[in-house]
């Protein structure tokens, strides 16, 4: 089966959370704040269906959902 | 790791974007070079970018890697004109908000898409002038309280994407931020099955920091809430009128393949004149 | 090839202009410009140009502002209302270092005035028509044949110094006709593109004015109208970047003002009666010295920038200093600068149509 995997570039995230909120699986959560940004960064904590709607709807093209399979 | 898609046709140096978190800007970005990418276009030399003044206009400038033109206040369609025909060999797009190309540019579009120009625009429809600082735009609801309607909108929007498919552009269509795959697609079709003439696409994206932030709304509940609000035109037009008053008619409006300004006037001269 | 024509001076800008090789034109109908853009829409298709009716004067400033990025040499004209519509466009192209020249064939004003009668009341418009410090260059020809003259000095100017030029131009030139020799350009000033680490937007040396890249040949260049540096990127805050952006572009045109000013001496040169003039006053004033001797006519074919130096120096020494103008005074400013202005005698006239005449200065040089 495939595997998915969420790689955030966190020199470009601003912690918008779309990508927490459009998840359809709730694979990603907010971890902390990032203090060279000053903003929340997501990371994985789920299963990733590979839909990629985070990574299209993150409007700072900072998600790469990459197939690890 | 792996590099976003995007990035090839950006500007790294510069990033991240100006726009405030979650700006529906970046979203469009995505469609556009996802669709670049699927063209099979590795870079963007040929390609030169025109906008005016606003928020969205600072999309190609300083972001896109290409040549950009980056003009002013509702000027973005003419400067595109001229470059476009002293150069017809060259892919020209003007990206622009709703207050630059409909309101204090809107004269240029109407005759732009009237001459069928060969360009394709842009829009963002983002519902206010956001870069000024979130007042009514022609596209901002009735009623809707703005720093310049503070009693409620006394105006209607202006429904852009019919009055261009009014005109003899050739190709015109409305997605919402939300329909990332079609408008993607229609990136796509504006510059593949359709490249001459005047391609208008509007992209209903309201601005996250003084419409939906000002709604008590994070930008991603509001994506949520627009997949469901924004539908196809052939459903909504079989809508109650209180019905459509909710909903936002998306889709293609018009696509036809008509010869577009330059090569009808280069048809009069050659006529006229007989081939050198 | 050397032609002789029987031109208005309207007519003859297009035949200049397509001789400077301008291959760009877009306009919007306006008395009393409107020939000059009837004969272009005619004739540059037959030499390979574009040609484009705009909806306005708003669209036709900004598509010849995209027409010379895009490599071609390109113009518009038009007469005070278009002009004024124009003016954002115009500072945009002052900033941006766009080579373009803009006509404006003087009408009496304000607002729509008198569409058909000949004026002088653009002069300070054309200098400081916009907001901001900015500097361009202002011409202004004498007759039909100094409107084919100039006009290719306008576009060599442009080109040399990236710098918009305000053809400015008198309705009694722009309609009056006359034996024009079509003799060709000496010379064209050819655009220079910049070389692999040459920024677009600056220069060590102010005087020397950056390369331009052409759009489409992977430059990837930055055009902006707002403060930026010298490779395009705007920097909206920094007072280091906007002082020197602005100082540079006009350094580059008033340090050059040698290169750049032009006037000519008629009559008398020893003279202590001076009449200073430009454009359709001028042929007057010729003839008016002629007629009584003893007086010198300093004639600016430049009107901006303005070489207050060289003025001065052939003011000194002056008499009676004599400035015609067919509006209520602007040129007069610039004499006052460097001349006592009680010692000044104005003749100003506006309005239907009617120049001054010799007669006119005569009596003025003889009271
Ligand atoms: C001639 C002129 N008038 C006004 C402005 C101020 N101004 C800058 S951006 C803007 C509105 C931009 O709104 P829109 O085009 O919708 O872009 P957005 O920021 O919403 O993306 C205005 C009015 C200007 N720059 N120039
Ligand atoms: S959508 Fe992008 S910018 Fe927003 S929180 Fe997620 S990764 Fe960060
Ligand atoms: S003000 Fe609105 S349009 Fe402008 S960057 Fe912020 S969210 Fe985007
Ligand atoms: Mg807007």
């Amino acid at each position: 089966m495939a595997h998915y995997k969420v790689f955030i570039n966190k020199k470009l995230c601003k912690g918008c959370g779309i990508c927490i909120e459009i998840c359809p699986r709730n694979a990603l959560r907010f971890n902390g704040i990032n203090p060279e940004t000053g903003y929340r960064n997501p990371e994985q904590v789920g299963e990733c269906i590979g839909c990629r709607q985070c990574m299209w709807y993150c409007p700072d093209q900072a998600i790469v959902v990459v197939d690890e399979q | 790791m792996a590099e976003h898609f995007g990035l090839k046709y950006l500007r790294k140096e510069v990033l991240p974007t100006a726009f405030c978190p979650g700006c529906y800007n970046g979203i469009l970005m995505n469609a556009l070079f996802q669709a670049f990418m699927e063209l099979g276009i590795e870079d963007l030399k040929r390609f030169v970018f025109v906008s005016g003044i606003g928020c969205s206009s600072w999309i190609p400038s300083p972001f896109i890697k290409a040549d950009s033109l980056h003009t002013l206040h509702g000027r973005a369609i003419p400067v595109a004109t001229g470059v476009k025909l002293a150069n017809p060999e060259l892919n020209v797009i003007v990206i622009g908000g709703d207050g630059d190309l409909a309101s204090i540019g809107g004269n240029h579009l109407l005759h732009a898409a009237r001459r069928n120009m060969d360009l394709l625009v842009i829009m963002i429809n983002n519902q206010v002038y956001g870069m000024t600082r979130g007042q009514a735009a022609p596209t901002t609801p009735h009623g809707m309280i703005t720093p310049t309607t503070p009693y409620g909108n006394p105006e209607r929007p202006m429904d852009v994407a019919s009055i261009i498919a009014g005109t003899n552009a050739n190709y015109v269509a409305r997605w919402c931020i939300s329909q990332y795959i079609p408008l993607k697609n229609s990136i796509k079709d504006a510059l593949s099955r359709y490249s001459r003439g005047f391609r208008f696409i509007e992209v209903y994206a309201p601005c996250v920091t003084y419409v939906v932030r000002r709604e008590g709304k994070t930008p991603g509940e509001k994506l949520k809430e627009l997949m469901k609000k924004c539908i196809r035109i052939e459903t909504w037009k079989n809508m109650s009128r209180e019905e459509r008053e909710k909903h936002v008619a998306t889709g293609v409006f018009k696509a036809e393949d008509k010869p577009g300004f330059i090569e009808t006037y280069n048809k009069y001269i050659a006529q006229a004149l007989g081939e050198k | 090839m050397t032609e002789r024509l029987f031109l208005s001076g309207n007519e003859a800008i297009v035949y200049g202009a397509i001789d400077a090789g301008c291959r760009f034109y877009a306009g919007y109908p306006i008395t009393p410009s409107s020939e000059i853009m009837h004969l272009m829409a005619k004739e540059l298709p037959r030499v390979g140009g574009v040609f484009i009716q705009a909806e306005d004067e708003l669209a036709a400033i900004n598509m010849i502002i995209g027409a010379s990025w895009a490599g071609l040499k390109s113009m518009t004209a038009t007469s005070g209302p278009g002009f004024s519509l124009m003016q954002e466009g115009i500072g945009y192209a002052v900033m941006t270092e766009t080579p373009l020249v803009i006509v404006d064939v003087m009408r009496a004003g304000p607002a729509t005035g008198q569409a058909t009668k000949s004026a002088q009341g653009d002069l300070m418009q054309a200098r400081w028509g916009r907001h901001g410090d900015q500097y361009l260059v202002v011409i202004a020809p004498m007759t039909p044949q100094e409107a084919y003259d100039l006009i290719i000095e306008a576009f060599n100017i442009a080109e040399a110094y990236r710098v918009p030029v305000v053809f400015l131009m008198d309705e009694f030139i722009g309609h009056g006709r006359e034996i024009v020799v079509r003799r060709g350009a000496d010379k064209l000033v050819v655009r220079r593109k910049p070389s692999d680490h040459e920024p677009p937007f600056g220069s060590k040396d102010p005087r020397i004015p950056p390369p331009m890249p052409r759009l489409g040949e992977g430059h990837y260049v930055l055009v902006t109208g707002s403060t930026h540096n010298e490779w395009g990127y705007r920097d909206v805050h920094g007072f280091e970047t906007h002082y020197k952006l602005v100082t540079r572009l006009k350094e580059k045109i008033w340090d050059n003002i040698d290169k750049i000013f032009k006037y000519k001496v008629y009559g008398d040169p020893d003279a202590r009666r001076i009449i200073v003039c430009f454009g359709s006053t001028c042929r007057p004033a010729i003839d008016a010295a002629e007629r009584v001797g003893g007086t010198k006519v300093l004639r600016l074919i430049t009107l901006w920038p303005l070489n207050y130096d060289k003025l001065a120096e052939e003011l000194s020494g002056a008499g009676k200093v004599v400035v015609p103008e067919l509006n209520l005074g602007q040129l007069v400013y610039d004499v006052a600068q460097v001349y006592p202005r009680s010692k000044i005698r104005v003749i100003n006239k506006v309005g239907g149509g009617i120049p001054i005449y010799p007669s006119e200065i005569i009596k003025v040089l003889e009271a």
